[in-house]
Parts: structure tokens; sequence; C-alpha cells
């Protein structure tokens, strides 16, 4: 056999070779498509099976059970409905000066005006800090509808983060309904919940009236009577306890 | 070859995932060299939403040893799909082993890793083992049965 001879048989042995068809990337090409949903669907699954997160320990949860027993508290107001003095206090849950009144102010005006019958405080919860403040300020008024706001406000601020990084978690949240209610999954279904939506924008048009401008702010007054805006010196109880001595002895006398 | 080869792969997958389906529905622990595999199995990755993931993996093992058997070229790219779906849920699930539990199970690692290889195997037989399209004029234009005169 000549040396064409072989070169003409090679070459029709090589056009008979099985090769690669221009059909072939589209059929791989709808297998990946295919491959892809049938993935998806899976994870999808597999991850929607995800436990929700265990809460996590938070600090200070049996002072502030404990500071706030047997103290009347209705939605946002806490004290007697008859108690000569009212306060207002507008706050953020991310606010940093919020939480140091909290922690500082609250418990001793608490134990000193609120449980004998002289104060009464109304919380109005803004949320101008950031997402997150939202976030919390759901929690906050959830808890209200169980007439545990106040407990939850102070565990909050004794548990607050840097301003706007996402410590406002869901874990986070998870840990505040556990310490607070009775029946945390609810108290977390209520964050949505109609009450909720109309408490934050009860408090955003008080906000709105009282031409509130930082938080915390402090309103003090006769109960009934027109309320007058407090410029806080300290954040302590001492920056309102004489003005709230002097209104509860006005009324007395 | 490949046929064969994907056959092997098949068993041995079928093997570990029909293994724990087993252990999962009789109740028995999961012979395995390390605590691993009980750790993998007591997760929640391991029965999503009851579900034991190892049925699911026996099951698509059986559905790719049926399309290998059958062998019918229309049936192929769903053979990949399957096999390359499979081989990117094992990838997950490996890692979700290393780390998410920082665990390995043997059986498990088995199953994934065989998933892996049969999706390999099926994307070289999807290009490879083509029914016989010639390189002539007309298998290059898709034109066939045109005659010259």
């Amino acid at each position: 056999m000549g040396k064409a001879a072989r070169l003409k048989r090679e070459r029709a042995q090589a056009r008979a070779t099985p090769v690669a068809s221009p059909r072939v990337p589209r059929e791989l090409g709808l297998a990946v498509a295919l491959a892809v949903v049938l993935a998806g669907a899976s994870i999808g699954f597999i991850e929607s099976a995800r436990p929700a997160p265990p809460p996590a320990a938070l600090a200070h949860v049996e002072d502030v059970t404990r500071a706030y027993v047997g103290v009347p508290q209705h939605g946002g107001t806490l004290g007697r409905a008859d108690a000569p003095v009212t306060m207002v206090v507008y706050l953020d849950p991310q606010c940093p000066y919020c939480g140091e009144w909290e922690r500082s102010a609250m418990p001793e005006l608490v134990t000193r005006y609120v449980r004998p019958g002289a104060l009464r405080v109304v919380v109005h919860g803004l949320h101008f800090v950031g997402p997150d403040s939202e976030r919390a300020l759901r929690l906050l008024d959830a808890s209200a509808l169980e007439n545990h706001f106040f407990q939850a406000a102070e565990l909050l601020y004794w548990n607050q983060g840097e301003e706007n990084t996402g410590w406002v978690t869901e874990r986070y949240l998870r840990s505040l309904a556990y310490s607070l209610s009775s029946d945390p999954e609810r108290l977390l279904t209520d964050r949505g919940a109609v009450g909720v939506q109309a408490k934050i924008r009860a408090d955003e048009l008080a906000a709105a009236h009282d031409q509130v401008t930082s938080t915390p702010w402090i309103e003090l007054g006769r109960t009934g009577g027109p309320l007058s805006h407090v410029e806080l010196a300290r954040l302590d109880a001492n920056a309102v306890a004489p003005l709230i001595r002097r209104l509860a002895a006005e009324v007395a006398s | 070859m490949t046929r064969i080869a994907a056959a092997a792969v098949v068993a041995l997958g079928l093997g570990a995932s029909s293994y724990l389906t087993y252990v999962h529905y009789a109740g028995g622990r999961v012979a395995c060299p390390t605590s691993g595999c009980e750790r993998v199995q007591e997760s929640f990755y391991a029965t999503p939403h009851g579900v034991p993931i190892s049925l699911a993996g026996a099951l698509l093992f059986l559905a790719l040893g049926a399309l290998l058997f059958l062998g019918r070229q229309r049936l192929r790219l769903l053979e990949t799909g399957a096999a390359l779906g499979g081989a990117i849920v094992a990838v997950y699930l490996i890692g979700v082993q290393l780390l998410s539990l920082h665990a390995i199970c043997l059986w498990c690692l088995t199953s994934d890793v065989a998933l892996v290889i049969l999706a390999s195997l099926a994307v070289v037989r999807l290009i490879v083992e083509r029914p016989p399209a010639h390189a002539g004029a007309g298998a290059a234009t898709g034109v066939r049965g045109v005659s010259k005169r």
C-alpha cells in the first residue's frame, strides 16, 4: 500500500471517529441548568429545617425581673394611675444616653417614687438612629402588649450594643423574649401585630407633637396637667428627683 | 468503559446510603471508626423535616443506576442533570461536615464522593460517548441524508 493510500485511509478513519457535535454544549448547558434547579431545591429544603439559634444568656435578667415585681404596668405606662406626678420619656433603643438613663436613673426612680405611688412613667419608643432601632422597638412594643415593656426596655439597655453595628440580631431578640416572657414565641410573633404598628405610629405622632429633638427626652408635670420638658444636666435619678419631690408636694398641699 | 465505572460507583454510593437509611429506621448505632458519624447523624442536616437525607441519596443512586442501565441516549441529559445536581448537594454536605459540624461521617463522605465521581463520568459520557455523529460535511452542518448526484 502506498503512502498516499495510507494517508487517505487515515483521513477517512479520522472522519469516522465520533466527535462532540454542536449539540453537546447546548445539552450540557441544559444539564447544568437542571442540576442547579435540583440542587437549589434540595439545599433550600435542608436549610429550611435549620433550627432557630438557642437564646443567649443576657446580663441582669434577675435584677430587672425583681425590680418590677408588684409595680402596676399597662402598655407603655408604669405606676399607679392616680400617682400625683407624671414623667414622659422618649427613648430610642440604640441611643447610648438612653441606655445610661435606663441603667442609672430608672431603677432608683422606680424604687423611690414609682413603687410608693408618687410617680407614673409613660415611655414612648422612637426609632431614628437606624434599622436596629426599629427591630428592637418592635420587640419592646410587643412586650407592651403583655405589660412587660419596662422590663424589656431595661434588659435591652443592660445588654445594649454599639449603634448601627447590627447588634439587634434575631438571636439577641430571641434571648430577650425568652428572658422576659412565659410565651416567648408569641412575643416574637407579636412584633408584627397591628397593636405594635399602632403604638409605633402613635409614639411618632406624640414625638412630633412634643417637638422632641433628642433622646432621652424627659417631660415632667402634675398628672392630668401640662408637662414641661426637663433639660437633663446628668443621666441619673438626681436629675429629676428634686422636681418630682416638689411637684408631689405641691399636689399634696 | 465509563458506563462500567459508573455502575461500580452507583453500587458503592447505594450501599453507603442504604446502610445509613437502614440504621436510621432500625434505630441502631452507625458503625464508624470515629465519633463523626454519630455527630453528623444527630444534626438536623441528617433528617431535614424528618426526611432522612440518606434515603434521598439512596433513591438518587437507584434512579441514576436505572438511567445507566437503560442507557437511552435521550435520557442522557436527565442523567447528567441529576448527577450534577446530586454532586452540588454532595459538595455542600461535605462543606457542612467540615466547616459547620467539624465532624466527618465516612458513610456520608463515601456517598458524597460517589456522587461527585458519577457527575464527572456523566459529563464525560455526555460529551464523548455520542451516537455516531461523523465528522463529515453533513454531521458538521447537522444536515443528513443529502446525497450528491
